[in-house]
């Protein structure tokens, strides 16, 4: 009966492993039609929504999570989580207020190339690739622009994030690196006031 | 690799054509419209229009301009020490290199993979009976499902948690490298 069990308990990892890999298994379920029916109605709110979630959330968590030889390799993780955070945070403000209206617009000129672009219309019409490219140029023209404000904000988002999220530990950290030179202070002090003995010992010159 | 905001805002996004939102709309895309009609525009789609790696090229460009000027604001940055400093800019430096280079290296084999997907959970969803408007959104947000977890999650994850110790250690050895630079230097001033 216990080898039974033990067999039993050994062949079931194996066997759950085998359907986890199996990803058939997984694009049959409903949950997974679940997930695709959601992207699929709201396709901005969730890749701006995922983009938030991996970026603000599972990657500063898995960057902090990393093992830290010592205290500068731990504040370097804050800093790089901190930034992850305001990336996060940016990109998602950015997706939903300022690209709404740019999407939207490019998504009419691309509805109706022949009122739009009368110009590229037909050449569009007989090539699919340059439709296609004509569409990315397009996205990526305000893209490159609004890349140098994005910036901005993300490096100045990312101090507040980390003075938030890390500040209490720097504090800590300063206080303790400066507790040392507070208590060797009254022993120089000390010192100073016997020269005499000081200088005997080569103390204090 | 820092992943476009306006890729990830799909132009078939749930907008509400009315009122503001429709005229903001409306004067985005006269905006596109003036451009597109240049000669300018026109000769230049003309040449580039038939490169089928013109989007990784694009956004190749976006994130250059992004990490650049991520990486300068961190070596600019007064309220960093030497060390924080070196050590995120390498790490901004480190993920456009890598992500860069895995887009052109490996991003055909990913999209191979991702498209592979879809065309299984379309063939699983063709069984189930629903109607064709149905079977096209599923298939869409399958897409974009599939996209993020097959080929988004490497940039947007992968890379820039695995840089961050190689960062972390090359940013101190840098460091070091530098700070006893400069003492030798203050030194034979001395």
């Amino acid at each position: 009966m216990a080898i039974q069990a033990i067999n039993q308990a050994t062949q079931m990892p194996k066997a759950n492993a085998q359907q986890n890999v199996n990803f058939n298994g997984i694009l049959d379920s409903k949950a997974f039609e679940a997930v695709a029916e959601f992207a699929g109605k709201n396709s901005a709110t969730f890749n701006a929504a995922s983009s938030l979630l991996m970026a603000g959330v599972l990657r500063p968590a898995a960057i902090m999570a990393l093992p830290a030889k010592d205290e500068q390799e731990q504040k370097n993780k804050g800093i790089a989580a901190a930034h992850a955070i305001a990336s996060g945070l940016i990109g998602f403000a950015i997706t939903s207020t300022v690209m709404k209206p740019i999407s939207a617009g490019l998504g009419k000129v691309m509805g109706n190339t022949e009122k739009y672009l009368p110009k590229l219309h037909e050449k569009m019409q007989s090539n699919p690739l340059l439709e296609k490219n004509v569409k990315k140029v397009m996205q990526f023209g305000p893209d490159i622009i609004l890349a140098v404000p994005r910036a901005l904000l993300t490096s100045k988002l990312s101090h507040v994030v980390e003075g938030v999220l890390f500040g209490k530990k720097k504090k800590a950290a300063k206080a303790e690196a400066a507790a040392p030179q507070q208590t060797a202070q009254p022993v120089q002090q000390a010192q100073s006031e016997r020269p005499v003995l000081d200088s005997f010992k080569g103390g204090n010159k | 690799m820092n992943i476009s905001p306006i890729t990830s805002a799909s132009p078939k996004s749930n907008v509400n054509f009315n009122g503001i939102m429709d005229k903001m709309a409306e004067g985005i895309a006269q905006g596109y419209s003036k451009v597109g009609n240049t000669d300018t525009f026109c000769k230049a789609m003309d040449k580039i229009g038939g490169s089928d790696k013109l989007m990784l090229h694009l956004s190749t460009a976006s994130s250059a301009v992004t990490s650049g000027l991520y990486i300068y604001k961190n070596l600019t940055d007064k309220k960093k020490t030497k060390n924080e400093k070196i050590t995120s800019a390498l790490n901004q430096a480190l993920t456009f290199g890598i992500s860069t280079a895995l887009s052109y290296g490996v991003s055909s084999a990913l999209g191979k993979a991702s498209k592979s997907l879809c065309g299984k959970f379309g063939e699983a969803v063709a069984k189930r009976g629903y109607d064709q408007k149905k079977v096209d959104m599923l298939k869409d947000g399958a897409k974009n499902a599939i996209d993020l977890v097959v080929c988004s999650s490497i940039n947007r994850f992968v890379v820039p948690v695995a840089v961050t110790p190689v960062a972390n250690k090359l940013g101190a050895k840098l460091c070091n490298f530098l700070n006893a630079r400069d003492a030798a230097k203050a030194a034979k001033a001395q």
